[in-house]
């Protein structure tokens, strides 16, 4: 979203956009209260809750080389957004079932969370319906569902399908180890020249 | 003509440039993607400078990587597959990775630059560290170069020295896994927090307790001959945990809550006794490295030598005449070491000048003047502004500053900060707890005028120069007990800034913060905990309402938010 602002020439766009990061970095500020609650209430080892911001390029919920909003145009960026935060909606009602009889606090925060998620679905939905043709807008919006579905399955999936390979990896370890135990590999301490004994285009 | 280095893939992703003329660009990765210590190729740092500085294979010399890419894939594979069974798992890891990593570095600049292949060099890990000492000095032969880190091409220490014309000896190297650097990292991991980020909070934790494990630390890693004890440790057969049951046996249950009590005493003595091992294997890593070299003024680098603690307890036994550690010691900073590198392959008798420590662009390149009418109202652009916001300062303000040139290393240096009075406690307080989002054990750090320094701390000349980018600790003096308490850390130091250029604007701000009853401001980066650094004014729009600050300094005035 904050990219989305940085570069969208429409000021009004751009302020919205903004308004919608602020909203999100609200609603993370949420979760971690929430998760910080659980961690001490439940004795859970903080580890495993921890929150690493590089997996979620692993996750495939971000691109490594590029921002969502720079590859689709402006009006299948909003639909985009409004189909996620439609799941994202489903998803909140869920977990604020859960917490619903023995966290009020936390339920309470969940409610003021969807009732952003419910406005940027409106706006986002909005400005997709009235920008596209309606039958262009149903295929789109259906298109993303099921894209989010599958990006969902994989992100959460990523350790199942890693076994796959592993009976292959274990090969390729145990061929290796063979080659490797035969190699004599010295290590030099020093080096009188270094630039002189570098080969500057050699990865070795 | 652009020389360019890269530093990615392992730790926070950045890109140097310069044509050793007028212009330097250091930027990181995280600056764009605005993810933390975003260690992928820099895609969009690399697309930031394209545009900026219309890069193609005619305007560049060379693109330098920072490392070996395969020796450094390699060694620690080579390393863990001796025993491959008991490593399975590191090495199932280890080889899934290979595909992501500086193996293709040449494939991903490429989709970016058509460029020849041959203007593609690559420098070695430690060089490059050794190289990047030399930006903050200039006569390179009265030095030795000490580097050490967690590992890097499977070399852990490294000891170089230069000659006048650039010839450079290594004179002895330490391998993978004897490394310091990974023991604290194990450490770090143990006490809850992430590796590769949360060592300095260790080493802030250590203060608050006592170096009771000192034997047991002793018995895992030989501090005289820079050796490991294996048994206590898995980095090199987990991806995951870096530490062994024998580690636990040793020091009981890892990741405790520090917020009770008890684990916070226990976890302080753990932090404690792992500083003092680190200081005692540095101290001697510097000795051996004054020893062989018969040089006694040291620049030591690496990510090890971010600890500043250790560097203010290093400078009170008198092993050398100078130390310095320049401001970006980690893998990030290797990114102008590997430009460097790539100026003297081809110079073969020189290096890059460097004429400032602040080589990351100017506000002016990265903004566009229409987004600070849009998001922000101007308050004062007379000449008098620095004054305002100095008596917006004494009237208990926090304040944003965002100008000048971008900062380098972890540590912001005025240019892209957080003020407010360092003897207001109120205001250092909710800066640090409620804004920041620190530990309550993580004190904020002091910045003042060189010329007030000798009246509030105490440090030993040997490691002066670090001060003017805050890579060493100093010691609060009694007057500073009595006016700025709050900044003092538990054990009496503080991670201070001196500002010696009298044309920046901070100087500006304290001089007339002198005028108004206070000589010293907090500064504290412009972020707020696990979150990068603002680059751009969209950042510092959406962190100032996060934070809810109202005043941000700017080039040519003080501004105020806008209500959008």
């Amino acid at each position: 979203m904050l990219f989305a602002a940085k570069i969208v020439n429409n000021k009004k766009l751009s302020d919205g956009f903004i308004r919608h990061a602020l909203d999100e970095y609200k609603h993370c500020f949420i979760f971690t209260n929430i998760k910080n609650q659980l961690i001490s209430e439940y004795k859970i080892n903080k580890k495993e809750l921890s929150f690493v911001p590089n997996h979620i390029y692993n996750k495939g919920y971000i691109y490594k080389d590029h921002f969502i909003f720079e590859k689709k145009k402006l009006n299948d960026f909003a639909i985009f957004v409004g189909a996620n935060e439609a799941i994202a909606e489903e998803k909140l009602i869920d977990f604020s079932n859960h917490l619903k009889g023995h966290k009020p606090l936390a339920f309470k925060q969940i409610q003021n969370i969807l009732k952003d998620e419910e406005r940027h679905t409106e706006y986002s939905l909005r400005f997709a319906k009235k920008n596209n043709s309606f039958f262009s807008y149903q295929i789109k919006l259906t298109k993303e569902k099921v894209l989010s579905f599958f990006r969902h399955i994989y992100a959460n999936s990523l350790n199942k399908f890693s076994f796959i390979f592993h009976p292959i990896l274990i090969t390729i370890i145990i061929a290796l180890s063979l080659v490797t135990y035969f190699l004599k590999l010295k290590k030099k301490i020093t080096d009188e020249d270094v630039m002189k004994n570098i080969d500057p285009n050699s990865i070795t | 003509m652009f020389y360019i280095g890269i530093s990615a893939y392992y730790h926070e992703s950045s890109i140097f440039l310069t044509d050793n003329k007028d212009t330097n660009c250091f930027v990181k990765e995280e600056f764009f993607s605005r993810i933390k210590g975003d260690k992928n190729f820099p895609h969009r740092s690399l697309k930031f400078l394209i545009k900026k500085f219309d890069l193609k294979n005619e305007n560049i010399k060379s693109i330098c990587f920072y490392e070996k890419p395969f020796k450094s894939w390699w060694e620690i594979f080579y390393y863990s597959i001796k025993n491959p069974f008991q490593n399975k798992d590191f090495l199932i890891n280890h080889l899934k990775n290979f595909n992501k990593g500086s193996i293709f570095f040449y494939t991903d600049v490429n989709k970016l630059i058509n460029i020849s292949r041959e203007k593609i060099v690559y420098s070695s890990h430690h060089l490059s560290h050794c190289l990047y000492g030399l930006s903050v000095i200039k006569n390179v032969s009265d030095y030795v170069y000490v580097t050490c880190d967690g590992v890097g091409e499977g070399e852990t220490m490294s000891i170089y020295t230069i000659d006048d014309e650039y010839k450079i000896k290594k004179i002895w190297t330490n391998f993978y896994p004897n490394s310091i650097g990974l023991l604290y990292s194990a450490i770090t991991d143990f006490l809850g927090f992430e590796i590769n980020e949360g060592e300095f909070k260790v080493m802030s934790l250590g203060s608050f307790g006592k170096p009771v494990y000192e034997k047991e630390l002793k018995e895992m890693f030989d501090v005289e001959n820079f050796v490991i004890n294996m048994d206590y440790f898995k980095f090199h057969k987990s991806p995951s945990k870096s530490f062994s049951k024998k580690l636990c046996e040793v020091f009981g249950e890892p990741y405790l809550d520090i917020n009770e009590k008890e684990n916070f005493n226990k976890y302080a003595d753990i932090a404690s006794s792992t500083q003092l091992i680190l200081e005692h294997t540095m101290k001697n890593l510097i000795q051996k490295a004054i020893n062989l070299s018969g040089r006694r003024k040291v620049i030591l680098t690496g990510g090890v030598a971010l600890n500043c603690k250790m560097v203010h307890n290093l400078s009170k036994q008198d092993i050398f005449e100078e130390m310095i550690i320049p401001p970006s010691p980690g893998d990030s900073g290797s990114a102008i070491g590997a430009a460097n590198f790539a100026f003297l392959e081809k110079s073969k008798v020189k290096t890059i000048d460097f004429n400032s420590i602040f080589l990351g662009p100017k506000k002016s390149l990265i903004n566009k003047k229409e987004s600070k009418d849009n998001l922000f109202l101007k308050i004062n652009l007379t000449i008098d502004f620095a004054n305002e916001a100095a008596t917006k300062l004494i009237e208990g303000e926090i304040i944003a500053s965002y100008y000048g040139s971008t900062e380098v290393g972890p540590r912001s240096l005025g240019n892209t900060s957080i003020l407010c009075n360092a003897r207001n406690e109120e205001a250092v307080n909710n800066l640090n707890l409620n804004l920041k989002k620190r530990g309550r054990f993580q004190p904020l750090a002091p910045i003042l005028l060189e010329e007030n320094f000798n009246k509030y701390f105490s440090i030993n000349k040997n490691v002066f120069k670090n001060l003017e980018w805050m890579g060493t600790l100093c010691d609060a003096k009694e007057l500073l007990y009595k006016d700025y308490a709050s900044i003092i850390h538990i054990d009496g130091t503080c991670r201070t800034q001196i500002v010696k250029d009298e044309s920046s604007l901070i100087y500006k701000v304290l001089k007339n913060l002198s005028s108004k009853g206070s000589n010293i401001l907090v500064n504290t980066s412009f972020n707020i905990s696990k979150d990068p650094v603002v680059f751009d004014l969209y950042d510092v729009y959406v962190n100032m309402r996060r934070m809810n600050i109202k005043f941000v300094l700017m080039d040519d005035g003080l501004y105020q938010v806008k209500d959008i």
